[in-house]
């Protein structure tokens, strides 16, 4: 599993090849599967009493749990809510999919893809868990890449004109 | 993909699971990602939450400013015997950046929206 940073620069990523208005939605989305998670993650480091909430919170890192909390989430954004749902949509299930290419020795439990209707765990397994380094500077490097030709290419237009 | 679905098609077991009743899950592989919370010659005490395991594996070490992956087998007294380990040193600074992310996500959120009584509205 990649640092939130990474994740979120995957979801600018995706919103300026996109060209999305709304940047903000994808990334809201591309870190939405973990902001539950992650309270269970608390009970890695901390003392509090956590393991036995694994299963409630676990269903909601799925392309399922994503779709029905992008779902609930056009509630709360007043905003076309076909496009809040596509937006957070997109960077969620982007989420799920840097989270493949963690390589684990043998279950890759961030990669129930098809889950309620399978437990099997996909696994692109590129990464070792403590390569996440790895995977920031790539991203880091795409997205700077991506932002360098936008500006050039404004540059270009505005000559041109 | 490199790693499809392998051994677990059906429900993964939890810890919790096996701490309940151990007995049960005699010899059932498992991975897990823990922290350690001491070290003896043939063992080592995993750390998951509040809950404590032993889980044996000779001449372990500590990894640095991190976790170790592991896989092995639930036994019916109550222990893990591992098989294969994975120090995963300074993964601990992924919490770091995770953070730092949470105000890079805040940051792009409010630059857009204000959160108003009706939810969020253009800002």
């Amino acid at each position: 599993m990649p640092d939130w940073i990474s994740h979120i620069l995957l979801g600018l990523i995706i919103a300026e090849l996109l060209n999305v208005k709304k940047k903000s939605l994808i990334v809201l989305g591309s870190i939405l599967p973990d902001i539950i998670l992650k309270t269970y993650t608390l009970a890695l480091l901390t003392p509090v009493p956590l393991n036995f909430m694994f299963w409630f919170f676990y269903p909601l890192h799925t392309i399922a749990g994503v779709l029905l909390f992008s779902f609930l989430l056009t509630l709360i954004f007043q905003y076309d809510a076909k496009k809040t749902f596509l937006l957070v949509s997109i960077g969620a299930v982007f989420h799920i999919l840097l989270d493949m290419t963690t390589k684990p020795i043998l279950y890759n439990i961030q990669g129930l893809l098809l889950f309620p209707f399978s437990w099997q765990a996909y696994s692109i397994g590129l990464f070792y868990s403590e390569q996440y380094w790895i995977v920031l500077l790539i991203l880091l490097g795409i997205y700077l890449i991506i932002k360098l030709i936008g500006k050039l290419h404004l540059r270009n237009i505005n000559k041109s004109n | 993909m490199s790693y499809s679905y392998l051994e677990h098609d059906k429900y993964y077991l939890s810890i919790s699971d096996f701490i309940k009743a151990p007995e049960k899950y005699d010899n059932v592989l498992t991975e897990q990602q823990v922290k350690i919370e001491s070290i003896t010659k043939d063992s080592f005490t995993a750390r998951f939450g509040n809950d404590y395991i032993t889980v044996k594996y000779p001449n372990m070490q500590k990894p640095k400013n991190g976790m170790v992956t592991f896989t092995g087998y639930y036994k019916k007294e109550g222990y893990i015997e591992a098989k294969e380990i994975r120090y995963n040193n300074y993964s601990d600074g992924k919490y770091l950046f995770s953070f730092i992310g949470l105000f890079l996500f805040l940051f792009f959120l409010f630059k857009e929206w204000k959160l108003t009584p009706r939810g969020f509205e253009n800002a």
